[in-house]
């Protein structure tokens, strides 16, 4: 080899040291999870120190659907949290251990990309929404020394946090709402028929298509609120629903009077499978809901602009179909039958 | 033979890694404020009067602003960014910086909203904030330029009013804003305060009254009396890092395009 060849190819090393940090993994080490995201959603949020493994995944799934996290081993996450409810429950508020929740829960999916969790966004992340409950007197009525305890002398679940954190890391509040959180992420949805319509691989029906333009344009006006993709905003809204509204919502994090009754926008993906509907699950039916934005809101000063600015809606019946048509095609039954959750 | 080609090798790395000399580059930020008549704005709160006599308070202003750029007297431009979001309840969406080249600017540039030939649904990044400001596809396509919203004091008590400016009916609304300053970088970090003041919208040359307006998103002819109130809701203030006195005070002047049809506009709803 040549001078200058040599000293390429020490310039080359030297200029490509930055990519060479491939250490050897330990052996055992959690497999990287291989998380595929819909291209027509923004960049999934995923914090640093909790990666998504297979390991972690499978082990927050088993915790997500153990009731050993409450107090009497009868309420799990999944009791209020029902997969075929998307991930919601079925009643207006849930029966914990110790009682009735005050608000309904709310569904589980493509939470990736939100920034905030509860009604009242009190918290920042999926890992610090998931000490909650467990701690809850009237959800899980459990406290974490006592979880700990129980997940430490269990016979499986040592081997599992070992498997998905390391044999160092100790079975602790922090690694169960860790696993808790990967396999939550997991939860995606966006296999509508309005996803499959935006592909051009079906066409919606003349009723689907006009409850599309109501949703999309200023007569009904929903999408400034449930802006697609994800059919939420991620934000707060006051939309009317009580002259004096009883739950302070937002204003409880926030300390402002003028927060009072505004809550987190929900998806309106699987809308179908979320009855009821509200913070306090209120409306049975989407009929109900969409009564309640043509001409049952309250105008009230919290209430939000986007509703107060217009008068009345008076959708006409065929209309109100319409939008429900619409709403229908958000449904994917493939994630409510949990085909692609079970797919590992 | 050996030798030459060593050198020759490490001269032209050595060329190609150094490039050029950085000194002369200048940081430049630009952050956008924003005032009504003077007073700062605070969040929901019946505070502020504008010239129709609407005394109304702010829940949201988030806005748009492209092509970011500087430019010298002789027509040199050094682009800041194609696209800033702005929320003005969001301090960490205040500014945006770049790192220019050094020269003598005289004008900052910038396109309020986005050129209609580049305003189409999924042109920009699919960030929240971004896909939060769509403009739906049966409706044109595209983003609004601006969601400026709150209440007033109705003759039947508190009523609402959306300033939703975009591209109505697939026209083009947005308009291009020349500030006046004088920035000579030479390896010095500068800071230009863009103030938006939100009565300006409202005032002239025509008055833009609340009580007549519902959502006017499909009205053309509000988009663009916004459009035209517009030329006068921008100024400029500089200053540099090392001195905090505001050195200058510029008047927009505004460049309304002279064709605002948009060509891409499209009925096919976004597939």
């Amino acid at each position: 080899m040549n001078m200058a060849r040599r000293m390429l190819l020490v310039l080359i090393l030297v200029a490509c040291r930055g990519n060479t940090g491939l250490a050897p993994e330990p052996h055992g080490a959690p497999t990287p999870y291989q998380l595929a995201t819909p291209a027509a959603f923004p960049q999934p949020l995923i914090p640093p120190d909790n990666p998504l493994t297979v390991e972690g995944v499978k082990l927050g799934r088993r915790l997500f659907f153990d009731p050993i996290l409450s107090v009497d081993s009868t309420i799990a996450c999944s009791s209020c949290h029902q997969p075929d409810q998307a991930f919601s429950d079925p009643d207006p508020l849930s029966q914990g251990t110790g009682g009735i929740t005050s608000r309904n829960s709310m569904p589980l999916f493509n939470l990736l990309w939100s920034s905030a969790f509860f009604w009242d966004g009190r918290s920042p992340s999926l890992e610090d929404q998931a000490l909650h409950p467990v701690q809850n007197p009237i959800e899980m009525g459990e406290t974490w020394p006592n979880v700990t305890a129980k997940l430490t002398r269990h016979p499986d679940y040592p081997q599992l946090f070992a498997r998905a954190f390391g044999a160092v890391t100790p079975v602790d509040k922090t690694s169960i709402v860790r696993a808790i959180a990967q396999f939550e992420r997991t939860l995606i949805s966006a296999d509508a028929k309005y996803d499959r319509w935006l592909a051009g691989e079906v066409e919606f029906s003349p009723e689907e298509e006009t409850g599309f333009l109501l949703f999309h344009t200023e007569r009904a006006d929903c999408f400034h609120c449930h802006a697609a993709p994800l059919f939420t905003d991620d934000q707060f809204h006051n939309n009317g629903l009580d002259l004096a509204p009883p739950d302070s919502g937002l204003a409880a994090l926030s300390g402002r009077r003028l927060d009072r009754g505004k809550f987190k926008t929900p998806t309106l993906r699987n809308i179908e499978y979320t009855a009821p509907y509200m913070h306090d699950g209120r409306f049975p039916t989407l009929e109900d809901v969409i009564e309640h934005y043509d001409n049952g809101f309250h105008r009230i000063s919290l209430t939000d602009p986007l509703l107060l600015i217009r008068p009345n809606l008076d959708l006409n019946p065929a209309e109100k179909r319409a939008l429900i048509a619409f709403l229908k095609t958000l449904s994917d039954p493939q994630f409510r039958s949990g085909a692609n959750r079970l797919a590992f | 033979m050996e030798y030459r080609s060593s050198v020759l090798l490490i001269v032209c790395i050595l060329f190609l890694a150094c490039g050029r000399s950085d000194d002369d580059l200048g940081e430049v930020t630009i952050n956008f404020n924003h005032t009504i008549d003077g007073a700062e704005l605070v969040r929901e709160e019946l505070l502020y009067t504008n010239a129709a006599g609407n005394v109304y308070s702010l829940s949201r202003l988030e806005y748009i602003i492209s092509d970011i750029a500087l430019e010298t007297v002789g027509g040199k431009r050094a682009h800041i960014s194609p696209f800033h979001y702005r929320n003005a309840f969001s301090d960490p969406t205040r500014n945006t910086t770049a790192r220019v080249a050094g020269g003598e600017y005289t004008r900052l540039l910038f396109t309020f909203g986005i050129d209609g030939t580049k305003n189409q649904t999924g042109s920009l990044p699919n960030l929240d904030h971004f896909n939060n400001m769509a403009w739906p596809t049966p409706m044109g396509g595209g983003y609004h330029y601006m969601r400026m919203e709150g209440l007033f004091q109705g003759a039947e008590g508190e009523a609402a009013f959306l300033t939703h400016t975009g591209p109505a009916g697939g026209d083009d609304y947005s308009f291009d804003v020349s500030l006046p300053l004088s920035l000579s970088i030479a390896g010095e970090s500068w800071e230009v305060e863009v103030i938006m003041n939100l009565n300006d919208w409202y005032d002239s040359p025509t008055i833009y009254d609340f009580n007549n307006r519902g959502g006017i998103m499909s009205n053309t002819e509000a988009q663009l009396m916004l459009q035209t109130n517009g030329a006068t809701v921008f100024s400029v203030a500089q200053t540099d890092r090392q001195n905090p006195n505001f050195l200058d005070h510029g008047v927009a002047k505004i460049h309304l395009r002279a064709d605002r049809r948009t060509e891409n506009h499209n009925r096919n709803w976004g597939r």
